[in-house]
């Protein structure tokens, strides 16, 4: 720590933080060093903070009290008169000084990885699988091949809605072809992006009232396993992977939407609030649906 | 407001007390023509006309009257030799049988029997019968009365007023806070409002005095331990540190044991920790985890007109004290014991000795050291507390939380009591008011005093009603006593 931050910190002395709260703060953000002046002041904020509302309720103003991880918890989820983002800002820092100052009451985790969102294939990875599809051995095999790709290329659908899709619920619509989703935790009409639509509708005509991707049991697991095992053949093509077909898809959507200049245009990278926002709009049914990719309703 | 005769006559017919005097006096072969009745009514008229308590101004009422009533009442009567008015030597001679009767063989400073009986019953005749059930709530405080008589002089023990001793008193003029003074102490308790209930008239319930040699709050005990006896349950009893300091056996067990429920501010003698049971800390009449915070047990009741933000932490404070509290599981058995659990079993608190505790939310405060070697207390799913633990200091609210607090408040009541008394524009018992020697005469005029003080009260009052009454029927909300502006009042709101 150099001496201007030592300095800064040893003359903090706000009038609205008690004398004994802001000794605590002091003698806590010395001992975490903090790098920079700003650094320091948004710990000798937050320390201050905390020692304010805890020394009154008879807490001792000592490191392994007051920063114990349940007094910060108690303090920054319950404490009266703190907005949330304050609580959020407190928590990050007070936790951030309990590991300098106090490493043994709350060890710091292992980073553990994190995964990022599937990469989607390319348009020329698709041609390969659906080619794969086509060269099938048997009518049969060739149909649910082709079902398989088109839903999760051109739907986006994977796992339990995938398994549950029938002949039936691919239908054509003006302007489109929709996927009704009837089952499973959201039930929904899904448009199908335009390329698919012959291959889709051939698969689905084949299927009839059956299932599209084949076997009897819609409970049934593993089932795209066999299918993927198929189209495991080409060369220099990757793994069939639904996820990465869903991820085709709503790259492609978004694209297709706009969606990458509208969030470069308002300045968003994460689409956590995008998503509270939409929470509140209406998400249209059918024909909002079939109208989603460019088409007329028409 | 002068209250009428008949009021006061009313007063002394439902009292039952004249009846209960005449048959103390002796019977002469000659009759008496100054009843009992006739006296008590004619001091209460005194009182009502904000005189002082003399004799001489007894005859002059009873003699203003209108000649019937003089005749009703035997003031004026029919004498073999003419129309005869009563005379101020007949005043004195019933006056002094009826002190002779209601003292005390010996005098020892405090009332007799029959004395205080008689006190008990004008007071309780002054209360309007629908009044009478109207709040169980008393409020109990002592001021001074200083004796007609001089001290004895300085190395001599007599006086003219052997009952009458040196006391203390404390006063709010300007001078010395704290004076010695010659006389008696008179204690009062007053009817005042349930803790949620409508606004009572304040009218003092029970009264007593004795001397200051001996102990205000021994001496008025008795007096409210009757009272349910008398059919009158006992609710809430406020009192302030006099009488809470006193010793248990003085004051608390026996007020409990009537069925009283104390609220009462405690000594700083008395706050804070003292002493344990099974490991638990004994604290302001409660049992506390021995892990509570040392400054939440020795918190303090707020002063007096103490600023928004000061009674909001202080309540805060009051509120994790709370949770540091043992929780109480049963009432109190027919010999006073209860059992109390842990503030960790009762989900209050989360502690490490208690691991159910630990998966409560965090909103709890957290037992951070817990006893390395746990007492009983901590050890064990309940306690049992008896009777000693704490006996002083227990009561109704934990103190000083808001709900105390505000509970307390309803003590003024006692203080006005006390004003009403000693009020320069209607009676004032200054020296000088009562220039009769002795506890008995003393007494019987204080216990007048407060029932012509019981009449007043409640003229104001349903006058205070008809007029809210009034407003309330015109859409105008009822007037509120304007609040008096203090210095931290104003430093809490700048303009």
């Amino acid at each position: 720590m150099n001496a201007k931050v030592a300095g800064y910190i040893a003359a903090w002395r706000p009038t609205s933080v008690p004398a004994e709260a802001a000794c605590f703060a002091r003698r806590v953000v010395t001992a975490a060093a903090p790098a920079g002046r700003d650094r320091a002041k948004n710990l000798l904020w937050a320390a201050g903070k905390l020692a304010g509302w805890a020394i009154p309720l008879g807490l001792d103003p000592a490191p392994q009290v007051l920063l114990h991880p349940s007094v910060i918890e108690r303090f920054t989820a319950h404490a009266p008169g703190l907005s949330g983002p304050a609580r959020r800002t407190l928590r990050t820092n007070l936790r951030f000084l309990a590991r300098a100052v106090v490493p043994h009451l709350d060890p710091a985790d292992v980073p553990l990885p994190r995964e990022r969102a599937r990469a989607p294939y390319t348009p020329s990875q698709i041609a390969g699988f659906l080619a794969l599809a086509d060269a099938q051995p048997t009518l049969p095999r060739r149909m649910r091949a082709t079902a398989l790709v088109c839903l999760g290329a051109g739907a986006g659908l994977i796992r339990s809605d995938l398994r549950n899709m029938h002949g039936s619920d691919i239908c054509r619509r003006p302007g489109g072809v929709i996927v009704t989703v009837r089952g499973g935790r959201a039930p929904r009409a899904v448009p199908v992006l335009a390329r698919y639509h012959a291959r889709l509708l051939a698969a689905a005509e084949f299927a009839g009232g059956a299932l599209l991707t084949g076997g009897t049991d819609p409970a049934r697991h593993n089932i795209s396993n066999p299918l993927t095992r198929s189209l495991a053949g080409g060369t220099g093509l990757p793994p069939l992977d639904t996820s990465r077909l869903r991820a085709t898809w709503l790259a492609d959507c978004a694209q297709l939407l706009g969606l990458p200049a509208l969030m470069h245009a308002a300045g968003i990278s994460c689409s956590q609030r995008l998503g509270d926002i939409i929470a509140g709009l209406d998400p249209g049914g059918e024909e909002q649906a079939v109208a989603l990719l460019g088409a007329s309703t028409r | 407001m002068n209250t009428p005769l008949a009021a006061l006559e009313a007063i002394v017919d439902a009292s039952g007390a004249a009846p209960a005097i005449e048959a103390l006096l002796p019977a002469g072969v000659r009759g008496r023509q100054l009843t009992a009745r006739t006296l008590l009514t004619g001091m209460l008229l005194v009182l009502a006309d904000c005189q002082p308590a003399h004799l001489t101004e007894v005859r002059k009422a009873l003699t203003s009257l209108p000649e019937a009533d003089q005749e009703r009442l035997g003031v004026t009567v029919t004498w073999k030799n003419g129309l005869h008015q009563l005379t101020y030597r007949q005043v004195e001679h019933t006056c002094r049988l009826i002190i002779k009767a209601l003292g005390k063989e010996t005098p020892d400073g405090a009332p007799s029997q029959a004395l205080q009986s008689a006190c008990d019953q004008l007071l309780e005749a002054s209360l309007p019968p629908a009044l009478k059930d109207a709040s169980t709530a008393l409020a109990g405080d002592w001021t001074d009365v200083e004796a007609w008589s001089r001290p004895p002089r300085h190395g001599a023990t007599k006086c003219a007023d052997p009952e009458a001793a040196r006391g203390h008193r404390t006063s709010n003029l300007p001078g010395p806070k704290g004076e010695l003074f010659f006389g008696y102490y008179l204690s009062a308790a007053v009817m005042t409002r349930e803790e949620n209930g409508p606004p009572v008239p304040e009218l003092a319930r029970r009264m007593t005095v004795a001397s200051c040699n001996h102990d205000p709050v021994r001496a008025l005990v008795p007096v409210l331990e009757k009272m349910p006896a008398d059919g009158i349950p006992l609710g809430d009893l406020l009192a302030d540190s006099g009488y809470a300091h006193r010793d248990a056996n003085a004051w608390a067990i026996p007020m409990r044991r009537a069925g009283a429920q104390l609220i009462q501010d405690l000594h700083p003698h008395d706050r804070g920790p003292r002493g344990t049971h099974e490991g638990a800390l004994i604290a302001n009449g409660n049992l506390y985890c021995p892990a509570t915070p040392k400054p939440l047990l020795e918190l303090a009741p707020l002063p007096p007109g103490a600023a928004p933000d000061t009674v909001a932490g202080h309540d805060q404070q009051a509120a994790e004290l709370a949770r540091h509290k043992l929780g109480r599981l049963t009432a109190d058995d027919a010999d006073g014991y209860h059992r109390v659990t842990c503030p960790a079993t009762a989900g209050k608190i989360r502690c490490p000795l208690r691991p159910q505790s630990m998966t409560l939310s965090r909103d709890r405060p957290e037992i951070l050291t817990p006893p390395e070697h746990p007492p009983a207390c901590c050890a064990q799913q309940t306690i049992t507390v008896p009777p000693s633990v704490a006996a002083k200091t227990r009561q109704k609210h934990d103190y000083p939380s808001a709900q105390w607090r505000r509970s307390y408040r309803r003590r003024t009541s006692a203080e006005r009591v006390n004003a009403t008394t000693k009020d320069t524009a209607s009676n004032n018992i200054a020296r000088g008011w009562c220039r009769l020697t002795g506890l008995t005469p003393l007494t019987l005029w204080l216990a007048c005093l407060l029932a012509v003080r019981n009449q007043r009260i409640l003229h104001a009052f349903d006058a205070r009603q008809a007029g809210n009454a009034r407003r309330a029927a015109a859409g105008i909300p009822p007037t509120r006593r304007k609040r008096r502006t203090t210095l931290a009042a104003l430093s809490a709101s700048p303009p």
